[in-house]
Protein backbone atom coordinates (compact mmCIF):
# COMPACT_ATOMS: atom_id res chain seq x y z
CA UNK A 1 0.00 0.00 0.00
CA UNK A 2 2.83 2.41 0.81
CA UNK A 3 4.63 2.93 -2.52
CA UNK A 4 6.31 6.30 -2.21
CA UNK A 5 7.28 6.34 1.42
CA UNK A 6 10.53 4.97 2.82
CA UNK A 7 10.47 2.77 5.93
CA UNK A 8 12.31 5.23 8.17
CA UNK A 9 9.96 8.00 7.13
CA UNK A 10 6.86 5.89 7.75
CA UNK A 11 8.12 5.04 11.24
CA UNK A 12 8.98 8.68 12.01
CA UNK A 13 5.60 9.93 10.82
CA UNK A 14 3.80 7.16 12.72
CA UNK A 15 5.57 8.25 15.91
CA UNK A 16 4.56 11.87 15.26
CA UNK A 17 0.93 10.84 14.60
CA UNK A 18 0.92 8.67 17.73
CA UNK A 19 2.38 11.30 20.07
CA UNK A 20 0.33 14.19 18.68
CA UNK A 21 -2.90 12.16 18.78
CA UNK A 22 -2.12 11.04 22.33
CA UNK A 23 -1.63 14.69 23.29
CA UNK A 24 -4.83 15.79 21.56
CA UNK A 25 -6.79 13.09 23.37
CA UNK A 26 -5.38 14.32 26.69
CA UNK A 27 -6.44 17.90 25.94
CA UNK A 28 -9.96 16.77 25.02
CA UNK A 29 -10.20 14.40 28.00
CA UNK A 30 -9.17 17.19 30.37
CA UNK A 31 -11.43 19.79 28.76
CA UNK A 32 -14.55 17.57 28.83
CA UNK A 33 -13.61 15.60 31.97
CA UNK A 34 -13.51 12.22 30.26
CA UNK A 35 -11.97 9.95 32.88
CA UNK A 36 -11.87 6.99 30.48
CA UNK A 37 -9.75 8.92 27.98
CA UNK A 38 -7.33 10.39 30.48
CA UNK A 39 -3.84 9.00 31.02
CA UNK A 40 -3.38 10.55 34.45
CA UNK A 41 -6.89 10.47 35.89
CA UNK A 42 -9.24 13.33 36.65
CA UNK A 43 -10.21 15.66 38.18
CA UNK A 44 -7.37 15.90 40.71
CA UNK A 45 -4.74 16.28 38.04
CA UNK A 46 -6.73 18.33 35.54
CA UNK A 47 -4.08 21.03 35.13
CA UNK A 48 -1.52 18.33 34.40
CA UNK A 49 -3.78 16.98 31.64
CA UNK A 50 -3.37 20.21 29.69
CA UNK A 51 0.36 20.30 30.35
CA UNK A 52 0.82 16.65 29.36
CA UNK A 53 -1.32 17.05 26.23
CA UNK A 54 0.51 20.16 25.04
CA UNK A 55 3.90 18.61 25.81
CA UNK A 56 3.07 15.45 23.84
CA UNK A 57 1.94 17.44 20.79
CA UNK A 58 4.88 19.85 20.88
CA UNK A 59 7.33 17.02 21.65
CA UNK A 60 6.03 14.95 18.74
CA UNK A 61 6.45 17.78 16.24
CA UNK A 62 9.87 18.86 17.57
CA UNK A 63 11.14 15.28 17.51
CA UNK A 64 9.84 14.70 13.97
CA UNK A 65 11.22 17.92 12.49
CA UNK A 66 14.62 17.55 14.17
CA UNK A 67 15.11 13.89 13.32
CA UNK A 68 13.60 13.45 9.86
CA UNK A 69 15.87 14.45 6.97
CA UNK A 70 14.69 15.65 3.52
CA UNK A 71 11.41 17.15 4.66
CA UNK A 72 11.52 19.61 1.79
CA UNK A 73 11.91 16.95 -0.89
CA UNK A 74 9.19 14.84 -2.56
CA UNK A 75 7.62 12.59 0.05
CA UNK A 76 4.69 10.25 0.44
CA UNK A 77 1.40 10.68 -1.41
CA UNK A 78 -1.49 12.31 0.43
CA UNK A 79 -3.32 8.99 0.70
CA UNK A 80 -0.26 7.40 2.30
CA UNK A 81 -0.07 10.20 4.85
CA UNK A 82 -3.75 9.66 5.62
CA UNK A 83 -3.16 5.94 6.22
CA UNK A 84 -0.19 6.65 8.50
CA UNK A 85 -2.07 9.35 10.40
CA UNK A 86 -5.09 7.06 10.84
CA UNK A 87 -2.88 4.23 12.07
CA UNK A 88 -1.06 6.48 14.56
CA UNK A 89 -4.35 7.86 15.85
CA UNK A 90 -5.87 4.40 16.22
CA UNK A 91 -2.85 3.16 18.19
CA UNK A 92 -2.96 6.28 20.40
CA UNK A 93 -6.67 5.80 21.08
CA UNK A 94 -6.33 2.10 21.93
CA UNK A 95 -3.30 2.81 24.16
CA UNK A 96 -5.14 5.57 26.02
CA UNK A 97 -8.28 3.48 26.55
CA UNK A 98 -6.21 0.49 27.71
CA UNK A 99 -4.09 2.57 30.09
CA UNK A 100 -7.18 4.24 31.59
CA UNK A 101 -8.89 0.86 31.99
CA UNK A 102 -5.91 -0.59 33.87
CA UNK A 103 -5.70 2.51 36.08
CA UNK A 104 -9.41 2.42 36.91
CA UNK A 105 -9.29 -1.34 37.61
CA UNK A 106 -6.49 -0.78 40.09
CA UNK A 107 -8.48 2.06 41.66
CA UNK A 108 -11.52 -0.21 42.13
CA UNK A 109 -9.29 -2.96 43.57
CA UNK A 110 -7.98 -0.46 46.09
CA UNK A 111 -11.51 -0.13 47.44
CA UNK A 112 -12.89 2.82 45.47
CA UNK A 113 -16.40 1.84 44.37
CA UNK A 114 -17.40 2.05 40.73
CA UNK A 115 -19.96 4.87 40.29
CA UNK A 116 -23.45 3.88 39.18
CA UNK A 117 -24.18 5.86 36.02
CA UNK A 118 -27.57 7.37 35.38
CA UNK A 119 -29.73 5.04 33.30
CA UNK A 120 -29.86 7.62 30.49
CA UNK A 121 -26.10 8.02 30.38
CA UNK A 122 -24.69 6.36 27.29
CA UNK A 123 -21.95 6.53 24.72
CA UNK A 124 -18.99 8.77 25.40
CA UNK A 125 -20.72 10.25 28.47
CA UNK A 126 -20.08 6.96 30.30
CA UNK A 127 -16.34 7.67 30.04
CA UNK A 128 -16.78 10.69 32.32
CA UNK A 129 -17.09 8.33 35.28
CA UNK A 130 -15.41 5.10 34.27
CA UNK A 131 -13.06 3.43 31.82
CA UNK A 132 -14.25 1.95 28.54
CA UNK A 133 -13.79 -1.57 29.90
CA UNK A 134 -15.98 -0.80 32.91
CA UNK A 135 -18.55 0.84 30.61
CA UNK A 136 -18.70 -2.26 28.42
CA UNK A 137 -18.99 -4.52 31.49
CA UNK A 138 -21.73 -2.29 32.86
CA UNK A 139 -23.73 -2.41 29.64
CA UNK A 140 -23.38 -6.21 29.48
CA UNK A 141 -24.87 -6.50 32.98
CA UNK A 142 -28.01 -4.57 31.98
CA UNK A 143 -31.28 -6.41 31.57
CA UNK A 144 -32.99 -6.09 28.15
CA UNK A 145 -35.47 -3.53 29.62
CA UNK A 146 -32.65 -1.43 31.04
CA UNK A 147 -30.72 -1.77 27.82
CA UNK A 148 -33.76 -0.47 25.97
CA UNK A 149 -33.71 2.57 28.23
CA UNK A 150 -30.21 3.26 26.94
CA UNK A 151 -31.49 3.54 23.39
CA UNK A 152 -32.43 7.00 22.09
CA UNK A 153 -36.12 7.69 22.60
CA UNK A 154 -36.50 10.13 19.78
CA UNK A 155 -34.50 10.14 16.58
CA UNK A 156 -32.36 13.25 16.63
CA UNK A 157 -33.13 15.63 13.86
CA UNK A 158 -30.23 17.69 12.64
CA UNK B 1 -5.76 38.24 -15.37
CA UNK B 2 -2.55 36.28 -15.94
CA UNK B 3 -0.35 39.35 -15.61
CA UNK B 4 -2.17 40.47 -12.45
CA UNK B 5 -1.76 36.95 -11.06
CA UNK B 6 1.96 37.06 -11.85
CA UNK B 7 2.31 40.56 -10.32
CA UNK B 8 0.75 39.39 -7.03
CA UNK B 9 2.94 36.29 -7.14
CA UNK B 10 6.04 38.46 -7.59
CA UNK B 11 4.95 40.67 -4.69
CA UNK B 12 4.54 37.76 -2.24
CA UNK B 13 7.42 35.63 -3.52
CA UNK B 14 9.66 38.69 -3.53
CA UNK B 15 9.91 38.52 0.26
CA UNK B 16 11.43 35.02 0.09
CA UNK B 17 15.15 34.91 0.70
CA UNK B 18 15.23 38.32 2.38
CA UNK B 19 14.43 37.42 5.98
CA UNK B 20 15.82 34.01 7.06
CA UNK B 21 13.43 33.59 10.06
CA UNK B 22 10.45 34.22 7.78
CA UNK B 23 11.85 31.71 5.27
CA UNK B 24 12.21 29.07 7.99
CA UNK B 25 8.65 29.71 9.14
CA UNK B 26 7.37 29.45 5.56
CA UNK B 27 9.31 26.19 5.05
CA UNK B 28 7.72 24.80 8.20
CA UNK B 29 4.26 25.77 6.97
CA UNK B 30 4.74 24.75 3.34
CA UNK B 31 5.89 21.16 3.87
CA UNK B 32 3.39 18.33 3.56
CA UNK B 33 3.46 17.32 7.22
CA UNK B 34 3.02 20.22 9.65
CA UNK B 35 -0.30 21.83 8.78
CA UNK B 36 -1.90 18.65 7.44
CA UNK B 37 -1.15 16.89 10.73
CA UNK B 38 -2.46 19.85 12.73
CA UNK B 39 -5.69 19.81 10.70
CA UNK B 40 -6.09 16.09 11.36
CA UNK B 41 -5.63 16.74 15.08
CA UNK B 42 -8.36 19.39 15.00
CA UNK B 43 -10.70 16.79 13.47
CA UNK B 44 -9.71 14.24 16.12
CA UNK B 45 -10.38 16.75 18.91
CA UNK B 46 -13.67 17.73 17.32
CA UNK B 47 -14.91 14.13 17.33
CA UNK B 48 -14.71 13.96 21.14
CA UNK B 49 -15.73 17.59 21.79
CA UNK B 50 -19.05 18.74 23.17
CA UNK B 51 -20.76 18.69 26.53
CA UNK B 52 -24.15 17.52 25.35
CA UNK B 53 -24.87 14.56 23.09
CA UNK B 54 -26.53 16.72 20.40
CA UNK B 55 -23.56 19.07 20.32
CA UNK B 56 -21.19 16.12 20.05
CA UNK B 57 -23.25 14.54 17.30
CA UNK B 58 -23.08 17.75 15.28
CA UNK B 59 -19.30 17.77 15.66
CA UNK B 60 -19.05 14.12 14.68
CA UNK B 61 -21.16 14.74 11.58
CA UNK B 62 -18.78 17.60 10.78
CA UNK B 63 -15.78 15.26 10.98
CA UNK B 64 -17.37 12.59 8.80
CA UNK B 65 -18.57 15.13 6.24
CA UNK B 66 -15.13 16.78 6.21
CA UNK B 67 -13.54 13.44 5.31
CA UNK B 68 -16.11 12.86 2.52
CA UNK B 69 -15.55 16.44 1.26
CA UNK B 70 -11.84 15.72 1.15
CA UNK B 71 -12.42 12.59 -0.94
CA UNK B 72 -14.79 14.40 -3.32
CA UNK B 73 -12.43 17.37 -3.69
CA UNK B 74 -9.52 15.05 -4.45
CA UNK B 75 -11.60 13.23 -7.06
CA UNK B 76 -12.49 16.50 -8.82
CA UNK B 77 -8.88 17.63 -8.49
CA UNK B 78 -7.62 14.50 -10.26
CA UNK B 79 -10.17 15.10 -13.01
CA UNK B 80 -9.00 18.71 -13.42
CA UNK B 81 -5.38 17.57 -13.62
CA UNK B 82 -6.28 15.13 -16.42
CA UNK B 83 -7.80 17.79 -18.67
CA UNK B 84 -5.83 20.88 -17.71
CA UNK B 85 -2.18 21.62 -17.03
CA UNK B 86 -0.66 24.88 -15.87
CA UNK B 87 3.11 24.99 -15.46
CA UNK B 88 4.54 25.91 -12.07
CA UNK B 89 5.83 29.47 -11.55
CA UNK B 90 9.45 28.27 -11.56
CA UNK B 91 9.10 26.47 -14.92
CA UNK B 92 9.56 29.54 -17.12
CA UNK B 93 10.45 32.25 -14.58
CA UNK B 94 13.19 33.08 -12.15
CA UNK B 95 11.57 32.73 -8.71
CA UNK B 96 12.75 32.48 -5.11
CA UNK B 97 12.13 28.78 -4.65
CA UNK B 98 12.13 27.50 -1.06
CA UNK B 99 10.61 24.10 -1.79
CA UNK B 100 11.20 21.13 -4.09
CA UNK B 101 9.99 21.07 -7.73
CA UNK B 102 6.50 19.55 -7.81
CA UNK B 103 5.77 18.15 -11.27
CA UNK B 104 1.96 18.15 -11.32
CA UNK B 105 -0.29 20.95 -12.54
CA UNK B 106 -0.03 24.22 -10.66
CA UNK B 107 -3.76 24.95 -10.96
CA UNK B 108 -5.70 24.16 -8.83
CA UNK B 109 -3.50 24.00 -5.75
CA UNK B 110 -3.79 20.62 -3.97
CA UNK B 111 -3.04 21.92 -0.44
CA UNK B 112 -5.55 24.78 -0.82
CA UNK B 113 -8.19 22.32 -2.06
CA UNK B 114 -7.58 19.96 0.87
CA UNK B 115 -7.38 22.76 3.45
CA UNK B 116 -10.55 24.54 2.35
CA UNK B 117 -12.56 21.34 1.86
CA UNK B 118 -11.92 20.47 5.52
CA UNK B 119 -12.40 24.05 6.69
CA UNK B 120 -15.74 24.71 5.02
CA UNK B 121 -17.17 21.30 5.95
CA UNK B 122 -16.34 21.94 9.61
CA UNK B 123 -17.26 25.65 9.52
CA UNK B 124 -20.80 24.80 8.38
CA UNK B 125 -21.26 22.84 11.63
CA UNK B 126 -18.98 24.48 14.17
CA UNK B 127 -17.84 28.09 13.70
CA UNK B 128 -15.10 28.02 16.36
CA UNK B 129 -13.32 24.96 14.96
CA UNK B 130 -14.01 26.26 11.45
CA UNK B 131 -12.20 29.52 12.18
CA UNK B 132 -9.22 27.63 13.57
CA UNK B 133 -9.04 25.49 10.43
CA UNK B 134 -9.49 28.59 8.27
CA UNK B 135 -6.36 30.16 9.78
CA UNK B 136 -4.40 26.96 9.07
CA UNK B 137 -5.75 26.71 5.51
CA UNK B 138 -4.90 30.36 4.73
CA UNK B 139 -1.37 29.90 6.13
CA UNK B 140 -0.98 26.77 4.00
CA UNK B 141 -2.15 28.63 0.87
CA UNK B 142 -0.02 31.76 1.39
CA UNK B 143 3.11 29.74 2.20
CA UNK B 144 2.79 27.94 -1.16
CA UNK B 145 2.92 31.27 -3.00
CA UNK B 146 5.66 32.65 -0.74
CA UNK B 147 7.82 29.58 -1.39
CA UNK B 148 7.36 29.86 -5.17
CA UNK B 149 5.38 26.70 -5.98
CA UNK B 150 1.96 28.23 -6.77
CA UNK B 151 0.47 31.35 -8.33
CA UNK B 152 -2.14 33.18 -6.23
CA UNK B 153 -4.83 32.14 -8.73
CA UNK B 154 -3.93 28.47 -8.14
CA UNK B 155 -4.64 28.70 -4.42
CA UNK B 156 -7.82 30.74 -5.01
CA UNK B 157 -9.06 28.09 -7.46
CA UNK B 158 -8.08 25.33 -5.03
CA UNK B 159 -9.86 27.10 -2.18
CA UNK B 160 -12.97 27.50 -4.33
CA UNK B 161 -12.91 23.87 -5.39
CA UNK B 162 -12.46 22.66 -1.81
CA UNK B 163 -15.18 24.96 -0.48
CA UNK B 164 -17.61 23.94 -3.22
CA UNK B 165 -16.97 20.22 -2.57
CA UNK B 166 -17.64 20.75 1.14
CA UNK B 167 -20.79 22.75 0.47
CA UNK B 168 -22.14 20.01 -1.82
CA UNK B 169 -21.38 17.28 0.71
CA UNK B 170 -22.86 19.16 3.67
CA UNK B 171 -25.88 20.81 2.07
CA UNK B 172 -26.77 18.71 -0.96
CA UNK B 173 -25.78 15.11 -0.21
CA UNK B 174 -28.39 14.52 2.48
CA UNK B 175 -28.81 10.91 1.36
CA UNK B 176 -25.54 10.21 3.18
CA UNK B 177 -27.00 11.23 6.54
CA UNK B 178 -28.55 7.83 7.22
CA UNK B 179 -25.17 6.15 6.82
CA UNK B 180 -23.33 8.79 8.79
CA UNK B 181 -25.79 8.46 11.65
CA UNK B 182 -25.34 4.69 11.54
CA UNK B 183 -21.57 5.14 11.87
CA UNK B 184 -22.03 7.51 14.83
CA UNK B 185 -24.59 5.15 16.39
CA UNK B 186 -22.14 2.26 16.09
CA UNK B 187 -19.38 4.33 17.67
CA UNK B 188 -21.77 5.36 20.45
CA UNK B 189 -22.54 1.72 21.21
CA UNK B 190 -18.87 1.12 21.93
CA UNK B 191 -18.68 4.39 23.94
CA UNK B 192 -16.57 6.22 21.35
CA UNK B 193 -19.15 8.79 20.27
Amino acid sequence: MLYFVETYFAIHYLILAFLASLGTLQLVATCYELQGLSLIGLPRWSRWGYILGSALIAGGFIWFFLNTPNLLSPGPAGSELMVLMGLGTAVALVSTLTWASVREKIRVKQGNPLPEPDVNTRGLDLLREMSILQAWQQSRKLTPIEAKAHQPRHPEVQ
Amino acid sequence: MGSFDFAVFRLINGFAGRYPPLDHLAQLLVNDYFLTTLMSLVLLALWFSGNAETQRKRNQLAVLRAVISLLLANLVLKGCNLVFFRPRPFTYNQVNLLFYHPSDSSLPSNPATVGFALTVAVWLHNRKAGHLLLVLAILFAISRVYCGVHYPLDVIAGAGLGALSAYIVVRKMRFLDLWLEKIIGLARRICLA
